[in-house]
């Protein structure tokens, strides 16, 4: 391991241990390319699992709601056409994994986009008019952190009956402190730029400020914060489906498969296995896409 | 002072509860149908009789002042499912063994996640540490309930290592996987917010230092760069707390644990009114005093912290 030239005082005894200045030429650049390398195989399987979630259906005769009692919980097999066995009810696993990940990613992704409508109008607001008003705005996100947010989520979906509109409002509603606590922190360091002064200058409305100047500058950090949403909120969907209390019957979605997958799985465990690794795979590809986009946007969370 | 602050944030706390306990008392009350809808009708004299005695003819908000005196009193009031039982037994049963499942859980993922932490930190860019870092987003991708029942699917049915499920006194085993189950993702997570912070500690002019005066690295890490570098972990600890309560809600449904996590659930779908808002009440007050508890730890531990 070569050491930089310029500390030549450092004691001999516990380089190997601690490494005071920044790793060598040779391990960083192989840190980061290894980094990197897991970011690109991330996003390679992003694709190729979301490709095949939503074109993959088509390739299978069978649907996600016809059973076949004298097919149940079949293994996987290529002779009769259920490439990933079926259920207890005798219907295709494939389809159903395939059909639930169309769930699944649409919730994340439309819950994501609820999410961040809530957490960047907040947070400008608090952000940019400051004083009072952000103090009391941001004692309200300190309240509602204090709560476990989960309960309500379930309550809603007992109270309104299940469906989809209601999931991503709820996660939505649910998730947007985080968003906003980033946001009005980014906003705080964009409003005492010049070009905010000038804008003033030029005579433009508060309104128009925040629209044409501000939004657009927290672009960035609202993309990252958005990757590292997606798969947050695929994992409370799943955790309601789990439940029972999410998507309904025929349709399904990732978590609600694990859930008849777990009670099949003494006798079928590919029933298990196969959405379980589904959501594992995608929540773990999205979190390194988030954290390699952070990395690469140099951006740390604007905390307190 | 210390005190003082205390005091004050208990004080703050009490309008959080309230505030909590006003949205479930409502929403729980907006849901169609009422707690007794049973398959068999019941004649409409005794289902009069019935809501008098619950005080479901009276008006919401009247219930809502009902309920809140109730609640002051320390009286969770009458389940309306499990007949002759109130919520107060209810809970008292189920919330020990709740608690103990969730304490273990969460003193288990404080230790072993910072101890990862530290050694991802200490040997940055080894094997060790790209292991435990490849642990820890792993840990943060799976969530309780696919790890939970792939845990019983490979120590219990095809090891037959470890029970599936069930709760019985003085069986250790019974704890093994829920506890794992519950903590993994809560230890991936602090592994690496303390990988982070002692990372940060690490490269920072004091601990150079404390090396340079020839402090051994186990006592340099002890008495100089643990406590900063646990205070990000510290205050990560109230949301921690909160997401191994929720965990439970269906941790305890997999493993059959007869906590309160399961009462949530079927409370609610039941409208079990009182249920649910006991629950809801004790787990609130339970989040609540993790906050304050980590808030006070954290005042305590840091100097630059102002109360």
């Amino acid at each position: 391991m070569s050491k930089p030239v310029d500390q030549p005082n450092q004691g001999a005894v516990h380089k190997d241990i601690v490494d005071f200045t920044s790793t060598s030429p040779w391990s960083k650049g192989w840190s980061q390319f290894s980094s990197q390398r897991l970011v690109f195989i991330s996003l390679l399987l992003l694709m190729m699992i979301a490709v095949v979630v939503v074109f993959g259906p088509m390739l299978s005769c069978y649907d996600t709601a016809s059973t076949n009692f004298e097919l149940i919980l079949s293994p996987p097999s290529l002779s009769n056409g259920h490439w990933l066995g079926t259920d207890s009810l005798g219907r295709d696993l494939y389809v159903r994994v395939l059909k639930g990940g169309q769930i699944s990613l649409m919730v994340g992704l439309v819950a994501t986009v609820v999410t961040i409508g809530i957490g960047v109008v907040y947070g400008t607001i608090a952000g940019y008019f400051g004083g009072r008003v952000d103090g009391l705005m941001m004692r309200l996100v300190d309240v509602l952190y204090a709560v476990p947010f989960m309960f309500f989520v379930i309550l809603l979906m007992v109270v309104f009956g299940r469906n989809l509109i209601l999931i991503f409002v709820a996660i939505g509603a649910v998730n947007w402190l985080d968003m906003a606590r980033i946001v009005r922190g980014q906003t705080l360091s964009i409003k005492n730029q010049d070009f905010i002064a000038a804008a003033k200058v030029c005579g433009l409305s508060e309104w128009a400020i925040i629209r044409h100047h501000i939004i657009p500058n927290l672009l960035g950090v609202v993309v990252v914060y958005a990757t590292l949403t997606i798969p947050q909120v695929i994992l409370i969907e799943s955790f309601i489906s789990f439940l029972g209390l999410g998507v309904q019957e025929p349709a399904t979605s990732w978590g609600a498969l694990v859930n008849d997958g777990m009670r099949e799985m003494h006798r079928a465990p590919w029933v298990l296995i196969v959405p379980a690794v589904m959501l594992s795979i995608t929540v773990f590809c999205l979190n390194i896409i988030g954290d390699g986009l952070r990395d690469l946007f140099d951006i740390r969370q604007a905390n307190v | 002072m210390l005190l003082r602050y205390a005091f004050q944030r208990l004080l703050s706390a009490i309008p959080t509860l309230m505030v909590m306990v006003f949205i479930a008392f409502y929403l729980v009350h907006s849901a169609p149908g009422g707690p007794f809808d049973t398959e068999k009708v019941i004649a409409p004299e005794v289902r009069a009789n019935l809501d008098r005695l619950y005080h479901l003819d009276q008006p919401l908000h009247k219930q809502f002042i009902y309920y809140l005196r109730s609640i002051m009193r320390g009286d969770l009031g009458p389940s309306f499912r499990y007949r002759d039982y109130s919520v107060n037994d209810l809970i008292a049963a189920g919330f020990p063994v709740s608690f103990k499942l969730g304490a273990a859980a969460m003193s288990l993922a404080v230790i072993i996640g910072s101890l990862l932490g530290m050694f991802a930190a200490l040997y940055r860019n080894s094997v060790v540490d790209n292991t435990i870092q490849l642990f820890s987003v792993t840990g943060i991708a799976i969530p309780g309930f696919v790890i939970a029942p792939v845990m019983i699917l490979l120590f219990s049915i095809d090891l037959k290592w470890l029970p599936a499920g069930g709760w019985q006194i003085g069986r250790w085993s019974d704890w093994v996987l829920p506890v794992i189950a519950l903590a993994l993702p809560q230890i991936a997570y602090i592994a690496r917010l303390m990988r982070g912070s002692m990372i940060d500690v690490l490269n920072s002019v004091y601990i150079r230092a404390a090396y340079a005066k020839g402090l051994p690295t186990s006592l340099i890490l002890r008495r100089h760069a643990f406590k900063p570098a646990f205070l990000p972990v510290l205050s990560y600890l109230g949301p921690a707390s909160a997401g191994i309560i929720t965990g439970s809600v269906v941790i305890e449904q997999i493993f059959s644990i007869p906590g309160i996590g399961r009462y949530f659930v079927q409370g609610a779908i039941n409208r079990d009114y009182t249920l649910v808002l006991g629950v809801v009440v004790v787990y609130g007050i339970l989040v609540i005093f993790a906050n304050l508890v980590v808030d006070l730890l954290y005042a305590w531990l840091d100097p630059k912290v102002e109360y």
